[in-house]
């Protein structure tokens, strides 16, 4: 059974790579047991979705804007 | 009046990359006019900065880094909270110490969707990143928002994985500190 400091390096890394079978599974088992573990796993979460690849609508300028910021962009 | 190289530039620049470096300004500032001044402000910077931009890297990559600075500038304005915290979460955690653990949606509201959608919380979160030791900033800075590569890190910094690691580790836990102080004591 992994500690608490081996949990959360297994959360810090979860965020940014795949982790093993073996690995996650020692997560999930530690996490069961520690409400503290589970509070920064998703504090990690939140942090990672507040500055993470958070593209949910696809946003385009019209022509009209594109012109515009052209003109604005050559008088400047 | 003869159009710079520049000038020439931009007009491309504008039709090759505003649509990407808008769609990234909106899903970020969550505000549309906010988003186009970003990223004509993007422009008006690069254009200052044509003479110095070295081509070590791709227009478009220097584009995004300019406008990346200026998000989070604009989440450093917004670190002053003006409405109020996510008060709507209810504790139902024995465990008080337990922060986000212990806060569920008294709602349908998804607890996650609502901070994902706060950019005040992004502010306020800003104004902690700028509180972490410069290192640990740069290496936070550079891993969670430019979304650098963890070995492109190490290499630049001169630190080994496991350190790395640590390093961030610290500091989340700070951030969580400071965010528990500035955030949700108010």
């Amino acid at each position: 059974m992994i500690d608490c400091k081996e949990a959360a390096h297994l959360i810090d890394r979860k965020d940014f790579e795949k982790l093993s079978m073996k690995e996650k599974l020692n997560l999930r088992m530690h996490n069961a047991m520690c409400g503290q573990c589970r509070g920064y796993k998703r504090f990690s979460h939140i942090l990672k979705s507040l500055f993470g690849d958070i593209t949910k609508h696809q946003e385009c300028l019209s022509c009209e804007e594109k012109e515009e910021l052209k003109k604005k962009l050559s008088s400047s | 009046m003869a159009q710079t190289k520049a000038d020439i530039e931009l007009n491309s620049w504008v039709d090759d990359y505003s649509d990407m470096l808008f769609n990234f300004a909106a899903n970020r500032v969550s505000d549309r006019d906010l988003a186009k001044d970003l990223v004509q402000d993007t422009f008006f910077s690069a254009l200052k900065a044509w003479d110095r931009f070295e081509q070590k890297s791709t227009v478009k990559t220097w584009l995004f880094s300019i406008l990346k600075r200026k998000i989070i500038d604009q989440w450093r304005q917004q670190q002053s909270r003006k409405t109020k915290p996510i008060s709507q979460f209810t504790t139902n955690d024995e465990d008080e110490n337990n922060w986000i653990e212990a806060t569920t949606p008294n709602s349908e509201v998804n607890e996650t969707e609502a901070y994902f959608e706060n950019n005040e919380l992004r502010g306020a979160l800003m104004g902690c990143i700028d509180l972490l030791p410069e290192k640990s900033k740069g290496i936070f800075i550079d891993k969670f928002i430019d979304h650098k590569d963890s070995e492109e890190i190490c290499n630049e910094y001169e630190i080994t994985s496991s350190n790395f690691w640590v390093i961030i580790h610290r500091a989340k836990v700070q951030l969580k500190g400071c965010l528990d102080k500035k955030w949700f004591d108010q």
